[in-house]
Parts: C-alpha cells; sequence; structure tokens
C-alpha cells in the first residue's frame, strides 16, 4: 500500500445555508485536507461549528455548496457502501421495536443474507463489543453506553472500510466514555479501518487520533492540522500521562480558550 | 394507591351518578314513564340479555363497523404512507383531503342513501368515509415526524428504499398511527349508530330509534346501556393491542 496516496479527500468545501429569501450563513469555509487509509483522524472543534454539517458531506448524507470529497478516487454524491456514518444520538439511531440483534441484523437483511446466517453473523458481531448475552434485548433496556455497542456493531456489520463518528461517546459517563474510546480503538486497528472522529473534547482527539484537524467557528475552516505523535497501541491511563499527551492538550485547550475570550471581546 | 383500589374508587363516582338518578326518580322529581330510575332499566337489560335477543342487532352493528373500520384503516394507512413518501402524492392528494376531510360526515348520510340505498353498503360507507381521515393523517403526520437520525441511518447502512419504508418509516410510524386508528374506531361506532337511526332496518341504531318511537323507554334504555358497554370493550382491547403492538412507547 502507498502510504503517502490520499484514501479520503476533502477539497474546499464550503455549506451555505439559508439565502434566497433570508440571509445566508456559511456553515464551512473551503475545508479542505486529506485522510490516508487506516489513518484516524479527529475533528476538534466548539459546538455549533458545523463539524456534524462537515462529517454528513463526507458521508454523502447532505451536499456541499461547493467543492468535493472523494473516497478512493471517486467523488461521493451518496452515502457509498464502504463508509459507515454513527450517530451520536444512539437512541434515535436504533430500532426500538427490534432486539438488539435484529438491529445489527437490518444490515444483513437488505444484502439479501439467508436467516441462519444473519443470527450467526449477528453473534459474531455483538460478541466483539462484549454484548453477546444481550442479543434478545431491547435496545430501551440497556444502558446508554451499552446502546452505543450496540449501534458500532451494526455499523461494523456494514463491513465500512472508513467508520464516521459523530462525537459517539458525548452522551455517555465518563467512566464509560474510557471504555467505548479503547474499544474503538481496539476495533479500529483489527479492522484496518480509517476513522474519523468528530468531538469538541481535547483529551478524546488527543488519546485517540493520529491527527486532529481544529475547526474554527463559523465559519469554519481547517485552523490548523495537528500530529500527535503517540505510541500506539494506546492506554487509557498510561497514554495520558505521557509528557506529549500533556503538552498537546495544553496546547490545543489554550488554544480553543484564547479564541472562545477573543471571540467574547466581539461580541 | 393500589391499581385495584383506584379502579375501584373511580368506580365510586359511577355509584352515585346511578343512585342520584334512582332518588330523582323516587323523589318524584320527574316522569317515571320518560325517565324511568335504573331499578326499572336493570330488569328490561336483564330481559334483552337472558333471551339472547341482543345478539342480531349487536352483530349487525358490529359487523358494519368492522368491515367499514377495516377499509378505512388500510386505506388510510396506505395513502398515509403514500403522501408522506413521496412530495408527487402529497402535491396531488392533499388539497383532495383538505376539502373533504372538513365535511361533517353524517352530513354526507342523505347523500350516500340516495344512490347506495339503506342496506350495508350505504353503512360501510359512511364508517369507512369517518373513519378514513383520522387514520390517514395521523399516518401521515407520524411519516413525516420520523427522526431525520433514523433515516440517514438507514442510508448511511445502505437500505434500499423500499426497505427503509418497511423496516423503518411504518414501525416508527407505528405509535402515531394506533392513535388515529383509536380515533377512528369512536367515529366509526358513531357514524355506524347513527346512519342506523337515519336510514336503515336493522342494527342498535335503527333499534334504538324504533324503541323510542314505539314509548319502550326502558329497553331503550337498556340498549343505550349496551351501547355503553359495547364502547368501553373496543377501547379496553384496542388498547390491548397498542400495549402489544407499541412496547417501546412507553420508555
Amino acid at each position: 500500500m502507498n502510504e503517502a496516496a490520499p484514501y479520503l479527500t476533502i477539497r474546499d468545501v464550503n455549506k451555505v445555508y439559508g439565502g434566497q429569501h433570508g440571509e445566508a450563513t456559511t456553515a464551512l469555509q473551503s475545508i479542505s485536507f486529506e485522510v490516508k487509509q487506516g489513518e484516524f483522524v479527529a475533528i476538534l472543534g466548539p459546538s455549533g461549528c458545523g463539524k456534524s454539517t462537515l462529517l454528513q458531506i463526507v458521508a454523502g448524507l447532505i451536499d456541499a455548496t461547493a467543492g468535493e470529497v472523494a473516497l478512493n478516487g471517486k467523488p461521493v454524491t451518496a452515502p457509498p457502501p464502504e463508509m459507515v456514518y454513527l450517530f451520536q444520538q444512539y437512541s434515535k439511531s436504533l430500532l426500538p421495536w427490534r432486539t438488539v440483534e435484529q438491529n445489527v441484523a437490518l444490515v444483513f437483511e437488505s444484502k439479501g443474507m439467508k436467516k441462519r446466517d444473519i443470527a450467526e453473523r449477528c453473534g459474531e458481531y455483538l460478541a466483539m463489543v462484549g454484548l453477546a448475552s444481550f442479543r434478545k434485548h431491547y435496545p430501551w433496556q440497556l444502558s446508554g453506553g451499552m446502546q452505543q455497542r450496540v449501534a458500532i456493531a451494526r455499523a461494523l456489520a456494514a463491513q465500512p472500510r472508513v467508520l464516521l463518528l459523530d462525537e459517539p461517546f458525548s452522551a455517555v459517563d465518563a467512566l464509560t466514555r474510557i471504555e467505548l474510546q479503547s474499544l474503538v480503538l481496539d476495533l479500529w486497528t483489527k479492522h484496518g479501518l480509517t476513522i474519523l472522529l468528530i468531538t469538541h473534547d481535547v483529551d478524546e482527539a488527543v488519546f485517540m487520533a493520529d491527527r486532529i484537524a481544529v475547526l474554527s467557528s463559523r465559519p469554519s475552516t481547517v485552523e490548523m492540522m495537528v500530529s500527535t505523535d503517540l505510541p500506539r497501541p494506546r492506554d487509557a491511563m498510561a497514554t495520558r500521562e505521557l509528557p506529549r499527551f500533556l503538552q498537546l492538550r495544553h496546547e490545543l485547550v489554550t488554544h480553543l480558550l484564547h479564541r472562545q475570550n477573543a471571540g467574547r471581546v466581539d461580541a | 394507591m393500589p391499581e385495584l383500589g383506584r379502579k375501584g374508587y373511580g368506580l365510586l363516582s359511577i355509584l352515585v351518578v346511578l343512585l342520584l338518578w334512582e332518588l330523582i326518580c323516587r323523589a318524584g322529581l320527574v316522569n317515571l314513564f320518560l325517565l324511568p330510575p335504573p331499578s326499572q332499566i336493570a330488569p328490561a337489560l336483564w330481559k334483552i340479555l337472558a333471551s339472547g335477543s341482543f345478539l342480531a342487532p349487536l352483530g349487525q352493528t358490529l359487523g358494519m363497523l368492522l368491515v367499514g373500520y377495516t377499509i378505512a384503516c388500510v386505506a388510510g394507512i396506505a395513502l398515509g404512507l403514500l403522501m408522506g413518501c413521496s412530495d408527487y402524492a402529497y402535491g396531488l392528494l392533499e388539497p383532495l383531503v383538505e376539502v373533504i376531510r372538513p365535511i361533517p360526515k353524517p352530513a354526507l348520510i342523505p347523500a350516500m342513501v340516495v344512490f347506495l340505498g339503506i342496506g350495508a353498503g350505504m353503512k360501510i360507507t359512511m364508517v369507512a368515509l369517518a373513519a378514513l381521515f383520522p387514520v390517514l393523517i395521523n399516518t401521515l403526520q407520524g411519516v413525516r415526524g420520523v427522526d431525520p437520525v433514523l433515516l440517514a441511518t438507514a442510508r448511511t447502512l445502505g437500505c434500499s428504499r423500499f426497505d427503509t419504508i418497511r423496516k423503518i418509516i411504518l414501525p416508527a410510524a407505528l405509535p402515531m398511527i394506533l392513535t388515529g386508528m383509536r380515533v377512528s374506531l369512536s367515529m366509526g361506532l358513531v357514524l355506524v349508530i347513527l346512519a342506523e337511526m337515519l336510514a336503515a332496518d336493522s342494527g342498535i341504531g335503527f333499534l334504538i330509534l324504533d324503541l323510542q318511537r314505539s314509548f319502550q323507554v326502558r329497553p331503550m334504555y337498556a340498549w343505550i346501556a349496551i351501547l355503553a358497554v359495547v364502547g368501553l370493550s373496543l377501547n379496553v382491547l384496542f388498547e390491548m393491542v397498542e400495549d402489544r403492538a407499541v412496547p417501546w412507547r412507553a420508555k
């Protein structure tokens, strides 16, 4: 595999809302960056900076006003089968009328697989996220963290090459978040995935990613691109105590705080 | 308060009303022939129940209701889904729906009698017309109210349009559809009774009016009591179906 070849290319992406009658709002302005195959890139930015909009454009779920997203050289105009988007709101993305197993099965059903094979595959994917014994439960019978695990299992079952994570851990408690971060890193390594993660949590971005794209507030642009250069595999405790981790976190938090304060003076 | 205790407590208000009714009659405040006390209606009711003579009119009325209601539910869900999923269908049908929907449906009974007569066809049509719109409107709203996150999830997981409608939109709209169906059921009951009163030669509605016109006031009240039980039973039955169909709604 050619190390330098970009796998996912985001080129000059713009998103403008409104116009015509109301006032037009520019959410994203000339966003460009590239992601290599197997890379883990975090997109860090304050709330309301259009991170989700950007990720949904990458996923082919919404159209950019201008610019282009290309996966493996092909422009993305509709959700490509190689990419799966994981929403923050697990409670809304799971089907409450289906059991945990049936939620995962949704992916296989659309591929026309046999029932027995489906059950077997669902079992495999649920085991990967540690939910093998909860296959007959309904999502609303599970805790938030477990529900997000189901959503992760379902996303993996679609056998994506690229996983797009939209603040997937921001709605769970702190301990569960740490567990899920390690789980996703583990799955990322095992499945050779390319991951694009949106987060407003500096700690999370530094802990998980190879590179961090820092977005400015609206209209959002990529303000800086930082390589974390932290060793892998990453450990929930040890990695967070490395000098490099602390230094990066310090720099990024300082940067974000400084900008926020500057914004306050303007407003 | 424990469940049984609360239900027993609620029965108290019914008993108080019956007791007041009885007392007003016994005190001679009303003409007993025009408003007989519960103690005189009860034997009339017992006579109807014990002789089994309630079966034919009840079956007749419920039969018309069931057929018309089923047609309305199937058509209402189908049209609601179509209008909710296709902008073309919505643009085409919405004006038509908005013109027919506000017509108080009983006003159509005379018109229906003109070309359908006073038989089953007219009653079924009236029930179906009245029951159609709550199901249709609620289905439409249910479909439109499906969470965008759910729809985007279906797209990113590669579900086809047909699969998305069948496996995601329809079940997600089910709570709303059932709400519409519940409203429709009471509307249907109202319309079938009214149609039987205005233009029919059988059924409970016809019977109540017939008894009134022949001054058989006690059996008339007995039939009204039977109708109350019918309405209540339909509601309880519907609630049981609802609880089974959408167990996640309570969560």
